[in-house]
């Protein structure tokens, strides 16, 4: 039976998850370099299922990377048995080992910021195409100052930032410190946006957007 | 008369929440190390083979960007 990979995490101070895997299927790990991989039996879900699924695999992440940085696999990474999992370890462990040590004590903070209305005001009922791609760059650039000006509020808390836009709005990505999540949220909770836009801090999630350096 | 500012909205990652659902949901399919494989999904006691499932199981946002660079490709090759 081939197996579901989770995650992997260095080896040193992590204990499995205390809850079951996918499917019901004990959390199992497989160590190799220092590394720590851990899976479970693969079952083939079914349409209905695979919702349940995915939150049971969050549920396992979850649980290990509240005792440590990990680096996940994207739901549902499959290898064929143990020895395909040692060798992919082994073939990435001096990059995944890297990458852990970057990223020991580090979270990731989510920042999305919307316009209330989705389309934005129009300058005329048919715009031509420039003015619509003009319209377009305004509402891109008046996000990007927003989430500029949270950055430089949330500093100087933030190690490292990465945004990008997205098809509703601009996502932010901040590198925060494990132990001050709480501070932070309560630091962004009170930061007032202008009332033409929505904006939700989510987190603390693994450094997803930070697993290679820019 | 000008609106009042809001509140920048702080959800975690419970899943009773309905919009940490959707981040659950984003993060677990969009978000980690990609290893290319097959997976067997069953409806109504039919197996369905799919490959490269990266491309199938992922959120809207994803699958609108690769719909969007397959379909200027061609217009590239005009």
């Amino acid at each position: 039976m081939s197996l579901l990979v989770y995650c992997v995490t260095e080896t040193s101070a992590v204990n499995p998850s205390p809850h079951n895997g996918v499917g019901g299927m004990a959390v199992e790990s497989v160590e190799h370099s220092g590394l720590r991989c851990f899976v479970s039996e693969s079952k083939s879900p079914t349409s209905k299922e695979i919702q349940d699924d995915a939150l049971t695999f969050h549920r396992v992440l979850k649980d290990i990377f509240q005792q440590a940085a990990i680096i996940p696999f994207r739901f549902p990474t499959t290898l064929a048995d143990r020895s395909d999992v040692i060798a992919h370890l082994r073939e990435h462990s001096e990059e995944y080992a890297s990458t852990l040590g970057r990223l020991r004590d580090l979270v990731q903070m989510e920042l999305r910021i919307q316009f209330k209305e989705i389309s934005g005001p129009q300058t005329s009922a048919n715009p031509s195409g420039t003015e619509y791609l003009r319209n377009i760059q305004a509402r891109r650039e008046k996000l990007e100052m927003v989430a500029q000006e949270l950055r430089q509020l949330g500093e100087p808390a933030i190690k490292d930032w990465r945004q990008r836009h997205s098809n509703d709005g601009i996502r932010c990505f901040a590198l925060i410190d494990r132990t001050t999540v709480i501070d932070f949220q309560r630091k962004i909770g009170n930061i007032p946006v202008q009332s033409e836009f929505t904006a939700r801090l989510s987190g603390p999630w693994p450094a997803t957007q930070f697993l290679s350096e820019e | 008369m000008p609106e009042t500012p809001n509140n920048i909205l702080i959800t975690g990652t419970d899943p009773a929440d309905e919009t940490s659902l959707l981040d659950i949901l984003d993060h677990v399919l969009n978000a980690g190390v990609i290893i290319r494989g097959n997976l067997v999904i069953s409806l109504a006691g039919v197996d369905l083979v799919y490959v490269g499932l990266d491309v199938i199981l992922t959120s809207v946002e994803t699958a609108f960007k690769h719909m969007k660079v397959e379909a200027r490709t061609p217009e590239r090759i005009k």
